[in-house]
């Protein structure tokens, strides 16, 4: 058990596994440093799932940390923090998602592999780098959402493939393939200067 | 984050650094604040929650010393009032005054045990006497029947001693009382008879001495006159009188104990049949007036 003195430093070369065991034994501080270690990247995965949709992503994220708060004792130190958390955070958007209205969804969904409309400004040298961001942010929301999860997933969280086979419920194989599709449609869409 | 090398095919470094660039979303400061007080409260709540079980503990360890002075005064005083029950006249505590009502009702439901216990005893000493005596009656019973048996197979030998003992089956419509009569008869007879284990050849002269000096017809009462071979009870004048057998068909026969075959073997003689009554003094009464007997058949 972690002394209630624990500097926050200390905490911070600690594994997840470690830190949320701290917190079930009353150590606020170690739940601070876990909160701080994943809160943006889960955030972004999720704003991205609602497809920029903040008031969802903030429901949906505060939803999740007290989720993991109430039922934090059932953590258990076989599985990896971060699988354990990026699983529930994927089940609670799925949820979400279904109650949402479908029909904006579905338009997500039908894509085709044309050029998707993008922005018609000419870019110049200050603003292209911008507008590459704003082109790829776009583009990922084009992609189906499988692809589209595969990606913000591989991209925010920086896990092997068998961790994000994992967290998705799916073989690595299927994985590599939504990878590689959602990559190639993502060169293909942005301009020549973006890459 | 994590690296892997052998993942190269998914690695595009230009489209890594465009999402890089362009991933700058992050929670409010509302939201984190939330979020933060939300995990404090449950680390207080639980803080208090075990802070509480602890201060329970140690409320029960501190009153648990109490509880056992307690506890041992409780069995102190259990045992003394147990040791008063069973010794009264021992034991003088003050403590023990107190229960001396009890006592006393202890000692009426003692005495009430005693009664209750010679009543039991007196009840198994009359089964016992009661026992005794209907053995003894029974003892009796038994001596009786061998004894009117012995008397019985006494008077068959007299009944075969040749000529005149010659013992026929009892008639079928032989009466109870005649039964009975009977049987007394055969008792004073065997009372008169030597007293021998069994009756054998040897004493058959004895008996026909007997048989001679049996009384005359005219004194026996009608019952020992329907017994008797050598008597016959007859209707004269219309009163019942007993007479010596005159004719071979009454002679040898026994109105009470001879069957209608053992006359009708004689020539010439005819069984009347009849029911009678005999009292206790060995008068009968015979249905019409007409007494049982083997008679000689009118030509």
């Amino acid at each position: 058990m972690l002394k209630r003195k624990t500097t926050k430093a200390q905490l911070g070369a600690l594994e997840d596994e470690a830190l949320i065991s701290a917190y079930c034994s009353g150590n606020q501080l170690a739940f601070e440093v876990l909160y701080n270690r994943h809160r943006d990247p889960l955030y972004r995965f999720i704003l991205r799932q609602c497809n920029n949709n903040i008031s969802q992503c903030e429901e949906i994220f505060q939803d999740v940390w007290f989720n993991l708060i109430k039922n934090s004792h059932q953590f258990r130190a076989d599985s990896k923090f971060s699988t354990y958390l990026y699983q529930m955070t994927r089940n609670k958007v799925i949820d979400y998602i279904r109650k949402a209205s479908s029909h904006h969804e579905h338009a997500h969904d039908e894509y085709n592999d044309e050029h998707p409309a993008g922005s018609n400004q000419q870019p110049d040298e200050k603003t292209q780098l911008a507008l590459c961001i704003e082109l790829l942010q776009q583009f990922i929301q084009k992609l189906p959402s499988e692809q589209k999860e595969a990606f913000v997933l591989k991209q925010e969280t920086g896990h092997s493939l068998e961790e994000l086979a994992k967290i998705t419920e799916t073989t690595t194989e299927t994985l590599k393939s939504r990878l590689r599709y959602a990559m190639k449609k993502l060169r293909e869409w942005l301009p020549g200067e973006c890459l | 984050m994590n690296q892997h090398p052998s993942n190269d095919e998914f690695e595009d470094n230009k489209l890594n650094e465009l999402y890089k660039n362009g991933s700058k979303d992050t929670p409010s400061a509302q939201l984190n604040q939330r979020i933060l007080a939300q995990a404090q409260q449950k680390t207080s709540a639980a803080q208090q929650t075990s802070s509480f079980s602890q201060n329970a503990i140690l409320t029960v360890l501190a009153s648990s010393r109490s509880l056992a002075v307690a506890a041992v005064l409780v069995l102190s005083l259990s045992v003394l009032l147990t040791l008063q029950f069973e010794q009264p006249d021992t034991l003088h505590t003050p403590v023990v005054e107190l229960s001396l009502l009890q006592n006393s009702t202890l000692q009426d439901m003692t005495d009430q045990r005693q009664v209750e216990a010679e009543a039991i005893t007196r009840s198994q000493m009359l089964n016992e006497q009661h026992t005794e005596l209907s053995e003894q009656r029974a003892r009796q019973a038994a001596e009786r029947r061998q004894e009117t048996d012995r008397k019985l197979r006494a008077e068959k030998m007299m009944k075969q001693a040749p000529p005149a003992m010659t013992v026929q089956p009892p008639a079928e419509p032989l009466v109870s009382a005649a039964n009975q009569a009977a049987d007394e008869m055969t008792e004073e007879r065997a009372d008169q008879l030597p007293k021998t284990e069994s009756v054998s050849s040897q004493s058959v002269p004895a008996l026909s001495a007997f048989a001679a000096r049996e009384p005359d017809c005219e004194s026996l009462t009608h019952l020992q006159c329907m017994h008797s071979a050598r008597c016959t009870l007859m209707v004269q004048d219309h009163s019942t009188s007993c007479q010596p057998a005159t004719d071979d068909c009454q002679r040898q026969f026994s109105q009470l104990l001879d069957t209608a075959d053992a006359c009708e073997q004689k020539a010439g003689c005819f069984y009347q049949a009849s029911d009678c009554q005999c009292d206790d003094s060995g008068e009968c009464l015979c249905t019409k007036n007409i007494i049982p007997g083997c008679y000689l058949k009118s030509k």
